[in-house]
């Protein structure tokens, strides 16, 4: 045989064995001994050459070129893809981050001393494919005027949504999401992650923050109520 | 002696025909998810999300030569919004999109606009930038008849003045009238102006919208 692989030859020289061992193995389970039964097996099989010959038909080498070149068009395509589709997975985990997980005011070490009320919250609107959702705010005196702080997350419900290079999940939404209190005051500042964003806001007491978009046909309209606490007399 | 159970060897046709369903697999995955893609629609879809602008379809296009090679220069409108975008395709990256500029439909405005540099060449030899802008949009109220686009070089260059009629409108068979203008190349134009004025059959002016700067801005 000449134009198999080593592989082959291999599997080939294997399927010839076990048949000439399962020829054996019945021709003494007949009551032959086992020289003789090894014997009248070889003699079956027939002439080595002509067997090579036909094992050599059987493998034709116009497959065998096909199936190397398609393997080196696979090796480039996996190189080629390979870390682009990475990026695609962690842009799926950054999308499943946004959904379950953004990060919490607390974490946030500028913040953390400055809280005195923190709320959880669950509003969430839709925005095309995207989901924006406030979850949490949180107010540096919660009985008068100062800094109110809005955590902000937004993912594609398409979780394999397309990579977009170097960009922040729904990037649009955070270019365009407009935010002011009822006091017509503005975020000063903040900190951001790229499927969240905590939001610094001067506010007075008693302020809301209202929360809104509208671009290229898609907007909405969020009212963010604020933790405030009665004041004390 | 146990008989033994003889092994079925796959012919090499069938370990050919493996080895390219993986193959196909792999491309048509990496062409699902964007990362590789076979068709320019497929980057279209991509840059509809980048900004969230709903679907759009392919109205025009043209030509760009560049060092690169030709790409095309590709005009899509949809309701929301206009994009612009240079496609080209390499078997490294597939279809790809290198430049890519919207326009938002303002629907209770005469027409919307927006102006994009679609080339910048630089001559060592020569010292010279040559710049190429193009305007593009939609005609929003249907009594508007005419467009002027008008290029002001302020530093460098020269002034160029555009009209656009009913001729020049490319349609996309819902009524929508969409246009494309590109104006001759700017050579060592170093500050400039650009701005589209509307006019109604009657000659009443739409007012203008100027289109330099971070946002189109109406006057």
């Amino acid at each position: 045989m000449h134009r198999l692989t080593r592989r082959e030859e291999e599997a080939v020289r294997q399927e010839l064995e076990g048949h000439l061992e399962d020829h054996i193995c019945a021709l003494m389970e007949l009551g032959y001994d086992e020289a003789l039964a090894e014997e009248r097996s070889v003699t079956v099989m027939g002439d080595p050459a002509e067997i090579g010959r036909a094992m050599d038909r059987q493998y034709p080498p116009f497959w065998l070129a096909v199936k190397r070149v398609v393997m080196a068009l696979t090796l480039v395509a996996v190189l080629l893809v390979g870390m682009p589709l990475c990026q695609t997975l962690d842009n799926t985990a950054e999308n499943l981050r946004a959904c379950f997980c953004p990060e919490k005011l607390a974490v946030v070490r500028d913040f953390n001393d400055q809280l005195g009320a923190v709320e959880e919250l669950d509003l969430q609107v839709e925005c095309g494919d995207v989901t924006v959702r406030v979850y949490q705010v949180g107010l540096e005196n919660p009985t008068g005027g100062g800094m109110a702080y809005l955590a902000i997350s937004a993912w594609d419900r398409r979780f394999f949504a397309e990579q977009v290079p170097g960009d922040a999940t729904a990037a649009f939404l955070w270019n365009r999401l407009e935010l002011v209190t009822s006091s017509e005051m503005k975020p000063v500042g903040g900190h951001g992650w790229k499927w969240a964003y905590i939001y610094e806001i001067p506010v007075n007491y008693g302020d809301s923050v209202q929360m809104t978009y509208d671009r290229y046909g898609k907007k909405f309209d969020l009212t963010v109520e604020l933790p405030w606490e009665v004041r004390g007399e | 002696m146990k008989w033994r159970r003889k092994k079925r060897i796959p012919t090499r046709r069938r370990l050919t025909m493996r080895w390219m369903a993986a193959l196909l697999l792999l491309i048509l995955v990496s062409h699902a998810l964007g990362v590789y893609c076979l068709t320019p629609e497929r980057v279209l879809r991509i840059l509809e999300r980048e900004q969230n602008t709903g679907d759009t379809v392919f109205l025009a296009e043209t030509d760009v030569p560049d060092d690169e090679g030709n790409s095309r220069l590709r005009l899509s409108g949809g309701e929301n919004a206009v994009i612009l975008a240079r496609y080209a395709w390499s078997w490294k990256h597939g279809w790809y999109t290198n430049l890519a500029k919207y326009a938002e439909r303002r629907q209770e405005k005469p027409f919307s606009a927006a102006v994009c540099r679609i080339r910048s060449d630089y001559d060592p030899d020569k010292g010279q930038t040559t710049d190429t802008y193009c305007v593009f949009g939609c005609v929003e109220d249907p009594g508007v008849t005419e467009l002027v686009v008008q290029f002001h070089a302020l530093e460098g260059g020269f002034d160029q003045t555009v009209r656009l009629t009913a001729a020049d409108w490319i349609l996309d068979g819902t009524g929508n009238r969409f246009f494309l203008c590109v104006l001759l190349p700017e050579t060592d134009n170093w500050s400039r102006a650009c701005s589209v004025t509307g006019y109604f059959a009657d000659g009443a002016s739409t007012g203008t919208l100027e289109l330099m700067g971070a946002e189109p801005r109406w006057e």
